[in-house]
Parts: structure tokens; C-alpha cells; sequence
């Protein structure tokens, strides 16, 4: 009988051990993992299937989540496509402003070529402040809810099939500062991507 | 370093002489001086494109340079004392950098102090490694002590030699000196005279100094001399005997040139040592020797005017709409056009071109033989052609065709079909507009065809066959289309022969028969072959018998009546013989007006079918390594584009050389609106290359700003084993530009003008070019004292490191990716100290390499990171505002990509150009030109 005891006392011991290890195993886990979902985020928009005799353009929102406590005067993204599926008509602008000393904000100008786009197949476009900072990004002109950095115009090729799906793949984005250390970047990890779809239906 | 070589310049450099006793023997013109400048062994061009060879200034004029109006007054020279400067060579060579060379004295930097002078840079395009020469002889201050050019005092009948060199090593080598030529008593001449068809005896020797700078003049055996009647344009070459002699046998009369080119060294193999050679030969006539370039003006020349206003007039109210055709087509338009009855604008000419284009476009779609409009008859290019350019218009572009490369597609064999007839008209055709051809060799071709089908009594017949007897219509049209080639001993020799044959077959009654009948067209032939060479054919001894010439003759075929000509006497009017007496009056009126002669056309304004003066050019590598497999990049560039044109499709044709094969033909970076296609044809070795959009007709354009743009790179892959040393030329010809396909419409093709499209590279061993890509100003970021180079090595192993080794210095290059793809040839680039020398860097025993793989540099990546975005862009904007520190050696490669001397904004815009647009950098492009810089 105390031998039986003793074993249940043992059972108890391990499973309230078990529990203690999955409960410091869960709260090592959930920092990081916080901390992940707060890293400023660039996302391509996947919007809803597009029917394949959709004719009109399609706009794609990329849209930024977050950005850090100091100004970013110069922005690029990259995005791969595939220019015989899709041709890229041009950036559209977004709702994401720049500073203005003198009427507070302004959207920013994008630098891009659909030209160069559709015959490279790389989306390349650039912002660039040369006010020595003065119409820089700043976190201050993000708004609560729906960051829209810039959208991106495309029309389907006559190559397009239903069924097909074409990725829309960050390869490169940055929000520069001039202190790189502060840059948000892919290259450095300190920027995430979350890339979009094209998705053809019938 | 810098010092060590300006000290050692300097010492190169002195020229002066006091009390120098010149023992040679100067030309005429007592009043002028002379001065001479070369480089590399050639003499260089002046504002006007000409050879700066012994070019006479009036001593006079040299008192208008005013020293002090210079900011040289410390220079004035007054060597007597009597207070009056004397005239001094730095007089010379300023007026002649101003003057003849075009250049800016503003441009020149001259330093020392007197009679220490020197000239560090600028001066005829030079930097400070030059010499010269007073008189043949290096001028002396004192002993062992040489004399600057502001204290050589000039006198009337003197000549300055200035040369320069790329090798720094030049004065050390043994070979070193200037050429001269000497007369029999080895004094230095530059004027010869000589008898045409006599042999002329020249001489070479070497001017040159001894260790104690005493001035001795070696023979030269063992030389190639040039011979021509313009310079740099040889007709022939000989080589000089064991004493320096040689013998050459001037063809004709008139003004000759001889000269050699500078020579290797022996100490320094791959170094030009020496200055080139230079004299003039006056040529006279042989006793009855026709003056082919002065036409004889008669004391009573027969006045035609007006039976040639009537056969005109006649021609062209029955001829009223000519077309494409012997009969009432190309000759009809040819003697109106060269008699200048209409004016070329004329509806006549008008209405005629646009018939030809419809008719060009039908026949050579159907023959389809490259341009071909017959088959067999390659006289129909040529009629067509010789019409045409007498109106002004290319042949190379008519409709759709290019007339011209029917000749170098078809062959020889094409063109002989119609025996001489073929031969002698493609001649004429080629050089009514001295067309060029892709088969370089063609003309030689007919010339060597036609003098070897020559008769042995000196004339030519249909055939080349002695069966056949000579002919007075072909030889004179043979005459009249071997007259461009007089210069070829064996032309000049063969046309001798024929003028003789000629009078020889010339009846009593002055008239010429042909087939036994004594006609019009025979006659008429004789007048132009004779008017061609610059012989009165109405008062020549040869060509007047009993009193009556061939033009007299001619006329005897004149029915006034009718106002044409007959074939035969009484045979009644006939069309081919109007043409031709047409045509023969009036080339008898142009010789005795004194205008150029009938096939001659540069009379004639052509007209201009490239847009904006757009021009091709090709750069290629001046070395690969000589080995199958080797790979390298020819660029080709086109200048003056214009995207509002709306160009739809690009065209040419590339000459690869039979040991070059072609692996790739890719667009330029900022070229847009199509996609390239191309073939090489095997048997041709031609690169056919189309550039257009098949699919949807965009309009071609450039996004590039510079006047010279990049426009496709052709990839070319050594196939055959070749001998070292050996060059091969690659040249672009018949480069098109389309705007539609509608080929009536004279807007719908233009030409790009191609004559500098053209390259050679030497398949050679290691070898480095370098090129400064630009300087500091000390200004934005850039110390003045550091330059950026840029190092292309030919045969080196794929990014291999790369070290540079001076004894001075130790500078580990940077592998460029991009510069490399542009040259074709392994590329580096580096951030230097600038005073050491650019000759520095292409000397091969300056440098190390390793198997290791050296470090690599892409430019605007200024982080490093491996990509070029937003953060690079900014670093650039950064520090041009100073923000943080100043940029490393390696910061400053990446930033500045716009390759000035300065980090600016500029770099900052062009980073995002370059990312946005896919825009070379300037930086890149100004370091394509390793791939045509000579090491």
C-alpha cells in the first residue's frame, strides 16, 4: 500500500515537473515570437482570384506595417514577377507621407520604370530625400490602421491560363537611415517581407 | 617618382644650340621655317586631319607670338644682347600648337625655368615625354648639356622634329632617333625630284646622339619606305639596301611622298623609339607623257555646246519618262544629269527615282541575291548605280536594297558573267560614290581581272581571249575604269599600253571602229576615256589623224536635223548611239570647261541619309590572348540617336574574321522596343544582325543621355589557332535604321554612317591597358592626390588577384565584374596616389597575380552588402552632406559612380538611375574604353 502510494507520489512528481518544463519551455518561446510579430513588416497584397477575362487593371497594395523611431529619408523595394504572365503598368500612389518643413507632409515620389520592369522581370523602385533628411519617412505619419506605401499596376498578358498563379517575391526592401544601423532592411533582418499572389480563375 | 621623371624629361628634352653649325642641306623656301611632330612614329594630325610632316611656317610670323602676351616674358631670348629677343623655338611650337595643330595654349602647361624649360603636358595633346630635333640634330646648350626650346634661336630654313612616345623607355633603346632622308651625299633632304618611269634613288638614315651627345647620323637598312601621291595613303612600298638605299620608279607625274613610320626598339622590342621619316618627290612627265591631272587646254578647243544643248533637249522631250532599262532609261538620265540639263530636284530626276525604287524592289525581291537585280548581268547594278549617284542618290539604300553589296555577296564570279563588260562597270559603279564594300578585296579584284585580260597589242576586247580582236569601246571604257588606279605600277603600265593601242587603232579619217564598223559609240568611247586622263581628244597628236579627231568624227554621226546621232553613217538615227554621243559631249565639255570628268562625281552633293549625322562605332579589345576559346566583347555605340524619331528596326551587317566565332549579340543596357536576332553565315563570315520588335512594333529606344550610346555588345570566341601577332579586323558596314516598311517613302530607311564602325584586335600574350577613370579635385570628399584606374589584363585567369608592384608602392586591385563584362578582358580597378604614372600601370613587370581570388568592387554597393538599393543612394546623398566620415579608398570606388572627381549628389542620382532604369554608370562606360586603348 505505501509502496503504491509512493508510486502515484512519483507519477504526480513527473507529470507537475512535465508541466513545469512546458510552461518555461512556452514562456521562452513566447518573447521571441512577440517580438517577431512586432519586426516592421512589407507586405505585397494577395488580392482575390482574378478571373481571366478580367481586362481591367489589377492594383496591388504594398503596404508597410511599422517603422522605427527615426527618420528614413530614402526607401527602396525590389519585387520579382514574371513578365510574360504579367505586365506592369506602373506605381500608383499610396497613403504612407513623407515630411514637408513647409505644409508638414507630402506623399512621396517613386523612381521607377515599367519599361526596364517588364524586361528584367524585377520591380525596382526607389525613394530618395536629398534635403539632407527633411522629407524623410517617419513613424509619426503612419496612421493606425492600413499603411499603403505604394501600389503596384498590372494587366494580365494574353499568356495568362486560369489556374495559374504568379509570385509576386520581395527579393530586396529597405528604409534607409542614415545611420545604417538603424536602416530597416532584408539584408540586415530587420525588416520582414510578406510576399503576394496573383491568382488566376476561369 | 614624378620628380625622377620630370628631371629625366627634362633632360630629353633639351634641345638648344649655340653656335651649332648645321651641316645638312635644307629645303627651298629660305623665308619659313619647319616643324614636324609625331607620335609613336607617325606623324599626327593638324586641325584639318592632315599630317604634321615638315609644315612650312613664314618665319615672320613667328615675331607676331608674343611671349609676354603668353606670361613668358622671363623666356624672351636675347642671345647677342643686342636688346632685340631673338626668334626661338618655343615661338615655333606655340604657333604651331595654336595655328596648325588647333589646339589652346590655355591647354598646355610649360614650366622650368629659362633655358631649362619643358613642356609637362598638354602641348599637341602630349604629356611630357617628348624630344626634339633642330636640323637633324639634337641641339646642345653646352657639352653633354641639351638646349630648351626657349633658347633655340630659329633661323629661316630651319627644321624642328618633335616627337613624343608612350614609351617612358624610348631615349634608352639603341633604335632611338629620327628618321630622315638623305640625298647621295647623306646630307638630310625632304625634297627629291625624279622622272616619271625613271628610277629615283633615295636614302635613309637615323639622326641621333652618342653618350657624349655629339649628333651622328646612322644608315638605315633593312626599312620599309612608303611611297604615295598623298601621305599615308602608300601606292607601293620598297626597303632599303644595306646602305640605306633604295630605288623606286615613280608611275606618273605630279607630287609623290615618301615616308617611314617610327620603328620598335631593340632593347625595348614592344616600344616605338624612333620618329618617323618625311620628303616630298617632284615627279615630272616623260617627254609626250599625257599630264593626267592638268588637262592640256587647247588654243582652239572645238565648241560643242550646241550640238549637246540639242541631243539634250532631244533626249528629254522624247525620253519623258525614263525608267529602269538601257533604252530610254539609265544612260538617257546619266548624260542629263552629269550635262546638268535639269536641275537634280527636278520632277524629272523625281518622278525617274521613285519608278527605280518600285522596280529595285520587285527585281532584287525576285532575283534574291543580296541586292542583285539580275542573275547573270551584273551590269544592271552597275548602269543603275553610276545613274543614281550622278543624281546624288546612295546607292547603298534604294528601297530596300543596298545595290552595292550585290558585289561583295555575289563575287567576282557573279560580276564576270558578262566578261569585261561586268568587270569594267562594276569598277565604274564602285567609285562613281567611292562606295564602300564588305568584301574589301573586290575592287582589287576587277583591277587585277581587267589588266590580266589586257590584249598583247595593249587594248581589250569583250573576251579576255585573243580570239577575240581589240575593241576601241572596251578599251576605253577599260581606261576609264582603271584611271583611279593609276597609282598601281602595273595600271599605270597597262594604260600606256592602251592610249597607243588606242591611236594605233584610230582610222584615217579620225573615226574608231567596232566589229568592222566604223561608229558612233567607238568614238564616243575614246572621248571619255581620253577626256578621264586628262587628254584633249580634239588636239592630242595621238587621237588627230590627217586633220580630223575623234570628235570631229563623232560629229560626222550628228544628224542636225533629228538632233541625234547615227550608229552608222546613213543607217538613220539610232537611241544607244544618242546616249553615248550625249554622254561623250558631255565629257568633252566638262574637259574643256575645266570641270571634273565624266565618272568623276565629287562634283556631286549626295545626299545625306543618316538622321542627325548618326554614326556607328565598334570598340574592341587591341589585345586577346592568342588562344582557342578566348572570349571578348566587341561594343557597338551609335551617337546622335533619336527616340522621337520612332525608329522600328535596327540592321547591319559585322565582317568576322574566319578564326572568330560569335557566341552571343545582347542589347545594350539602356536599349528598349525590341529584341536582337542574328546569324553568321558560315560561308560569308557575315553577322547578319536585326534588331525590332516582331511581335508588336514598338518604336525603338535608348534611355541613355550621352551623345554616344551603347547599343549592342556582339560576344566573339576565338575558333581558330592563329599566329601571335596576328590582327583581325571586324567592321560593321550597312547599318540601317527603319521606320516603316513602306519603302517608297524616302523617310522610311535612314543610314548610319559606319566608316569608323571598324576594329582590330591582335591575338597577343598577357597584356594590361589602363585607363585613369578620373582624379580628385580635393573638392567633395576625393583627395587631390589620388586618381582611380581602371586595369583591363588580357589573359589573365578569372578574377585572380591582382597586385601592383612599383618598388614604391603596393596596391592590391579590385576584381570589377561589370567593367570585365563590358571589355570582355579580365578588369580591375584601383585607387592610386596620381603622380605615379599612367605608363605605370600598363608595364606588365609591374605586377603580381596570384591564384587567390582577389576582392571584388561593384559599384554603388556602397555598404558592401551584395545589393545596390535605397541604403547606397543615401550613403551617397550622406556624404556629399558630410555626415559622418569621410569615405575610404574603397568608399570612394563604390560612391562615386559617376566617375568625376567628385562624391556628389550626382552619384546619389545616379545610383537611383541606375536601379530604376538599369542605367550604366558613367563610371563603367568611361572604363569601356580599355577595350579600345592601346597598351
Amino acid at each position: 500500500m505505501k509502496t503504491a502510494r509512493m508510486l502515484w507520489k512519483k507519477i504526480g512528481l513527473l507529470i507537475l515537473g512535465g508541466f513545469l518544463i512546458l510552461l518555461t519551455g512556452v514562456l521562452f518561446l513566447r518573447s521571441p515570437l512577440e517580438a517577431a510579430v512586432k519586426k516592421p513588416t512589407l507586405t505585397v497584397e494577395t488580392p482575390q482570384k482574378i478571373n481571366l477575362a478580367e481586362t481591367e487593371t489589377l492594383t496591388l497594395d504594398v503596404s508597410i506595417s511599422d517603422l522605427g523611431d527615426v527618420p528614413y529619408p530614402a526607401a527602396s523595394v525590389s519585387i520579382r514577377f514574371d513578365p510574360s504572365r504579367l505586365e506592369f503598368l506602373g506605381v500608383e500612389e499610396g497613403n504612407v507621407f513623407v515630411r514637408d518643413e513647409t505644409v508638414g507632409q507630402r506623399l512621396p515620389t517613386w523612381n521607377c520604370s515599367p519599361v526596364q520592369c517588364n524586361r528584367s522581370g524585377l520591380i525596382n523602385v526607389m525613394y530618395l530625400d536629398l534635403t539632407g533628411g527633411k522629407r524623410a519617412f517617419d513613424k509619426e505619419l503612419l496612421s493606425e490602421e492600413g499603411n499603403v506605401l505604394l501600389r503596384l499596376s498590372f494587366r494580365l498578358r494574353g499568356s495568362a491560363r486560369a489556374g495559374d498563379v504568379y509570385d509576386l517575391t520581395v527579393e530586396d526592401a529597405v528604409f534607409a537611415a542614415s545611420d545604417e544601423t538603424e536602416s530597416l532592411a532584408v539584408t540586415r533582418s530587420t525588416l520582414r517581407v510578406r510576399n503576394g499572389r496573383v491568382i488566376v480563375g476561369g | 617618382m614624378r620628380v625622377t621623371k620630370r628631371v629625366l624629361s627634362l633632360l630629353l628634352a633639351m634641345v638648344m644650340v649655340v653656335g651649332l653649325l648645321p651641316t645638312t642641306v635644307f629645303a627651298t623656301g629660305e623665308d619659313q621655317v619647319y616643324i614636324s611632330v609625331s607620335y609613336d612614329g607617325q606623324y599626327i594630325d593638324d586641325r584639318n586631319g592632315d599630317p604634321m610632316a615638315y609644315i612650312p611656317v613664314p618665319f615672320d610670323e613667328l615675331a607676331s607670338v608674343d611671349l609676354e602676351a603668353y606670361g613668358l616674358g622671363e623666356y624672351l631670348y636675347d642671345e647677342n644682347g643686342d636688346g632685340t629677343p631673338e626668334t626661338t623655338a618655343l615661338q615655333l611650337v606655340i604657333y604651331a600648337h595654336e595655328n596648325i595643330y588647333g589646339g589652346s595654349w590655355s591647354d598646355v602647361t610649360f614650366t622650368g625655368a629659362p633655358g631649362s624649360s619643358y613642356f609637362e603636358g598638354g602641348i599637341f595633346g602630349f604629356d611630357e615625354n617628348l624630344n626634339y630635333y633642330l636640323n637633324g640634330q639634337y641641339p646642345l646648350a653646352g657639352a653633354g648639356w641639351g638646349a630648351t626650346s626657349d633658347q633655340i634661336v630659329l633661323e629661316a630654313g630651319d627644321f624642328i622634329d618633335l616627337a613624343s612616345f608612350s614609351s617612358w623607355d624610348f631615349y634608352q633603346d639603341s633604335a632611338y632617333g629620327f628618321h630622315f632622308f638623305a640625298d647621295a651625299d647623306g646630307n638630310i633632304t625632304h625634297a627629291y625630284t625624279a622622272e616619271a618611269g625613271t628610277v629615283c634613288d633615295v636614302k635613309l638614315i637615323l639622326g641621333t646622339k652618342d653618350y657624349e651627345y655629339n649628333s651622328v647620323f646612322a644608315d638605315v637598312a633593312d626599312y620599309e619606305i612608303f611611297y604615295g601621291t598623298a601621305l599615308y595613303d602608300a601606292a607601293g612600298t620598297v626597303t632599303t639596301d644595306e646602305s640605306g638605299c633604295a630605288e623606286i620608279t615613280f608611275p606618273t607625274a605630279g607630287t609623290w611622298y615618301l615616308w617611314v613610320d617610327g620603328g620598335y626598339g631593340n632593347e625595348y622590342p614592344d616600344a616605338i623609339v624612333s620618329a618617323p621619316g618625311y620628303a616630298q618627290v617632284t615627279v615630272t612627265a616623260k617627254a609626250e607623257e599625257p599630264q593626267p591631272d592638268e588637262p592640256e587646254q587647247p588654243a582652239e578647243a572645238l565648241d560643242v555646246s550646241e550640238v549637246l544643248e540639242a541631243t539634250m533637249e532631244k533626249l528629254a522631250s522624247t525620253v519623258t519618262a525614263p525608267a529602269f532599262g538601257t533604252d530610254a532609261g539609265e544612260w538617257t538620265v546619266f548624260s542629263l544629269a552629269r550635262g546638268n540639263y535639269f536641275a537634280k530636284d527636278n520632277a524629272y530626276f523625281t518622278d525617274y527615282y521613285s519608278r527605280i525604287v518600285e522596280t529595285v524592289n520587285a527585281e532584287a525581291a525576285a532575283v534574291d541575291m543580296n541586292g542583285a537585280l539580275h542573275k547573270n548581268k551584273s551590269t544592271e547594278n552597275s548602269r543603275l548605280i553610276v545613274a543614281l549617284s550622278a543624281l546624288g542618290k546612295d546607292a547603298t539604300s534604294v528601297g530596300n536594297w543596298d545595290l552595292v553589296e550585290a558585289y561583295s555577296a555575289n563575287g567576282l564570279e557573279w560580276i564576270k558573267k558578262q566578261g569585261m563588260n561586268g568587270t569594267l562597270w562594276a569598277l565604274i559603279a564602285l567609285d562613281s560614290n567611292d562606295y564602300a564594300t564588305t568584301d574589301t578585296t573586290i575592287r582589287q579584284q576587277c583591277v587585277d581581272a581587267i589588266v590580266a585580260a589586257q590584249h598583247d597589242d595593249g587594248g581589250w576586247a569583250l573576251q579576255a581571249n585573243t580570239s577575240y580582236a581589240s575593241d576601241p569601246d572596251i578599251t576605253g571604257m577599260a581606261l576609264t575604269a582603271l584611271y583611279p588606279y593609276r597609282d598601281q605600277s602595273a595600271v599605270a603600265a597597262a594604260c600606256e599600253e592602251a592610249f597607243a593601242c588606242l591611236s594605233e587603232m584610230q582610222h584615217d579619217n579620225g573615226t574608231f571602229a567596232s566589229g568592222g564598223s566604223e561608229c558612233a559609240e567607238s568614238c564616243a568611247w575614246v572621248i571619255v576615256a581620253t577626256t578621264t586622263w586628262g587628254i584633249h581628244p580634239d588636239t592630242d597628236s595621238r587621237f588627230v589623224k590627217n586633220g580630223s579627231s575623234v570628235v570631229d568624227a563623232l560629229l560626222t554621226h550628228y544628224l542636225e536635223d533629228e538632233a541625234q546621232f547615227e550608229h552608222i553613217i546613213g543607217a538613220g538615227a539610232n537611241n544607244m548611239a544618242t546616249d553615248q554621243a550625249c554622254y561623250a559631249l558631255v565629257a568633252y565639255d566638262r574637259f574643256v570647261n575645266g570641270k571634273t570628268s565624266l565618272y568623276d562625281y565629287s562634283d556631286v552633293t549626295f545626299e545625306d541619309l543618316s538622321v542627325g549625322g548618326m554614326r556607328a562605332a565598334l570598340g574592341v579589345p587591341e589585345k586577346i590572348t592568342n588562344m582557342v576559346g578566348t572570349a571578348f566583347n566587341g561594343v557597338i555605340t551609335i551617337s546622335n540617336w533619336d527616340n522621337a524619331a520612332e525608329h522600328k528596326l535596327i540592321d547591319f551587317i559585322v565582317s568576322v574574321p574566319d578564326c572568330l566565332g560569335v557566341t552571343d549579340v545582347k542589347p545594350g543596357s539602356g536599349l528598349n522596343g525590341g529584341a536582337v536576332r542574328y546569324h553568321l553565315e558560315e560561308d560569308t563570315a557575315k553577322l547578319r544582325i536585326v534588331y525590332f520588335d516582331a511581335e508588336e512594333n514598338n518604336s525603338i529606344t535608348h534611355n541613355g543621355t550621352e551623345t554616344e550610346r551603347e547599343f549592342f555588345t556582339i560576344v566573339f570566341r576565338q575558333e581558330k589557332a592563329v599566329n601571335n601577332g596576328q590582327k583581325m579586323e571586324i567592321a560593321i558596314t550597312g547599318m540601317s535604321v527603319k521606320n516603316s516598311s513602306y519603302s517608297l517613302d524616302e523617310d522610311s530607311q535612314v543610314i548610319v554612317n559606319t566608316d569608323e564602325a571598324k576594329g582590330t584586335v591582335e591575338a597577343a600574350g598577357l597584356s594590361f591597358c589602363a585607363v585613369c577613370l578620373y582624379e580628385g579635385d580635393g573638392v567633395d570628399q576625393i583627395p587631390k592626390d589620388k586618381k582611380a584606374v581602371a586595369v583591363a589584363v588580357t589573359g589573365i585567369e578569372e578574377q585572380s588577384e591582382l597586385i601592383f608592384r612599383d618598388g614604391s608602392n603596393e596596391i592590391a586591385f579590385l576584381y570589377s565584374a561589370e567593367i570585365t563584362e563590358k571589355t570582355g578582358v579580365g578588369s580591375y580597378v584601383a585607387l592610386v596616389d596620381s603622380a605615379i604614372s599612367m605608363e605605370m600601370f600598363v608595364d606588365a613587370k609591374n605586377y603580381a597575380t596570384t591564384k587567390v581570388f582577389a576582392d571584388e568592387l561593384t559599384f554603388g554597393d556602397v555598404n558592401g552588402d551584395g545589393v545596390v538599393n535605397a541604403q547606397d543612394a543615401l550613403a551617397a546623398v550622406d556624404a556629399w552632406l558630410r555626415k559622418g566620415e569621410a569615405p575610404d579608398d574603397d568608399g570612394i570606388l563604390r560612391l562615386n559612380v559617376n566617375g568625376d572627381s567628385r562624391i556628389n549628389t550626382f552619384d546619389a542620382l545616379g545610383i537611383v538611375e541606375h536601379f530604376v532604369n538599369g542605367s550604366e554608370y558613367a563610371v563603367v562606360t568611361k572604363a569601356a574604353t580599355l577595350a579600345t586603348k592601346k597598351d
